[in-house]
């Protein structure tokens, strides 16, 4: 089965396992020395190199290619049946902006008296939950890492764990690029969701979503040198958490709540 | 039967592979609207059978293997009527991804890689494309290790021998062209 290469000893599959990086480090050392020392079996390998580079150029992009809605749809039809799915149409885009342009002059209000309530009250679950979250303090029931999918997968992840039309918000005008999403499971209404961004200088704003189980509020507060921006309305739950000052969270957080209404 | 949270977990998951998938069929068949045929079958196939899928860390092979073999029932059928796929249609589509400049060699490669057999097509994919390494190509394939990179060796050797050919038929045009 094994062919050589009468030239250099050398047989074929352990050439490709060469070029395949599957050697253990010492035959892969005696290898590439036979590699230098024989012009002949370096250009086979550089051909068969190019081969491989060629396969992945000419397919590689291919995995960009949007999925047509249709099949997303499909998947989650069959999937989902016995759940109804509702769009957060309550909030019309133009509302959304004019409550975000506002939110600055609410939050800087309520700041003193959300923070007391924050921290005397115990109906801040959800904040606990999304600090969870953020630090690895509970298991995720699914990781999915964005950049192997495209933005309507994206969509479709969120919109399957919490049963409404939802999109992954776009904060990379503000310097935050998405990279991870995690569902979990056994929070109240089901599921939870959180979207973790990173800015260039490696600051990772998390954004935390599920179905509400107190009334609506919106409040910005500030714990440990984190700030922290919940935006609840009937249908969603929002948790904002990220280090950054007071007047940013509510550019970011104004984004991206406006950003997730399809 | 797949519970209600299992069945969420499969179809994010699904949907999450969903892309590579049709990259994957794309290659295997050489043409994006064969492969979107065979994707959304295996994704019907894959909805059906949920329950069958015992390890979720597995769904990317097992979603390969339902399309592999989708893909040679079809072939089969192909073959019993006599018809096929047009490969001058299969190289533009392809062909229309890269530079203009790399397009001829392009086409050579789609159209080499296209003569290979299914056999050494996919075991090319699942190292060149999906990035598998050795040991997870056997568990997927149930073939000893031995096989994969034999399998390999002659796959790559067949797909060079093309290629070269490929290379002399062109220097060839172009030298009675100038002539």
């Amino acid at each position: 089965m094994t062919a050589m290469n009468n030239e250099s000893g050398i047989n074929k599959e352990e050439l490709h396992a060469f070029i395949d990086g599957e050697l253990d480090p010492i035959r892969a050392a005696e290898f590439a020395e036979l590699v230098e020392n024989d012009p002949a079996l370096a250009a086979r390998v550089a051909a068969f190199r190019s081969d491989k580079e060629q396969l992945d150029q000419i397919y590689g992009s291919l995995r960009d290619l949007p999925v047509p809605p249709e099949w997303l749809q499909r998947v989650r039809d069959v999937s989902v049946p016995r759940r109804p799915s509702f769009s957060r149409a309550v909030f019309s885009r133009p509302g959304v902006v004019a409550i975000a342009a506002s939110l600055l002059l609410i939050l800087t209000v309520n700041f003193w008296f959300a923070y007391e309530r924050f921290i005397t009250t115990n109906e801040d679950a959800v904040i606990a939950e999304a600090f969870a979250a953020r630090q690895d303090a509970t298991h995720a029931e699914q990781s999915v890492a964005v950049a192997s999918i495209v933005p309507e997968a994206r969509n479709q992840v969120l919109t399957m764990a919490l049963s409404m039309m939802l999109k992954a918000p776009d904060l990379t005008r503000l310097g935050y690029r998405l990279e991870n999403i995690r569902i979990f499971s056994g929070v109240p209404g089901g599921k939870a969701a959180e979207l973790a961004y990173r800015d260039e200088q490696n600051r990772v704003f998390t954004l935390y979503l599920r179905h509400p189980s107190s009334p609506p509020r919106v409040d910005l507060v500030e714990r440990d040198g984190m700030r922290i921006c919940i935006w609840q309305d009937d249908v969603l739950s929002t948790v904002m958490l990220g280090e950054m000052s007071a007047g940013e969270m509510a550019r970011v957080a104004s984004l991206a709540y406006s950003g997730l209404t399809l | 039967m797949l519970t209600g949270n299992q069945q969420d977990q499969f179809a994010t998951a699904l949907i999450a592979y969903l892309p590579r998938l049709r990259r994957y069929a794309t290659a295997l068949a050489g043409s994006v609207s064969v492969a979107d045929d065979l994707v959304q079958d295996c994704m019907e196939r894959a909805l059906k059978r949920a329950e069958t899928l015992q390890d979720p860390q597995r769904m990317a092979g097992w979603l390969r293997s339902i399309l592999l073999h989708l893909y040679m029932d079809m072939v089969r059928l192909q073959r019993s009527r006599g018809t096929g796929v047009d490969i001058t249609q299969v190289d533009n589509d392809l062909a229309l991804s890269v530079p203009p400049a790399d397009r001829g060699a392009t086409i050579d490669f789609i159209r080499a890689l296209d003569g290979l057999s299914v056999e050494h097509r996919q075991i090319l994919l699942l190292v060149g494309l999906e990035g598998l390494n050795y040991r997870e190509i056997a568990e997927e394939l149930g073939i000893p290790m031995g096989t994969v990179m034999s399998r390999l060796a002659r796959a790559r050797e067949r797909l060079r021998n093309a290629l070269d050919k490929e290379q002399n038929v062109n220097s060839a045009e172009q030298l009675s062209a100038r002539r």
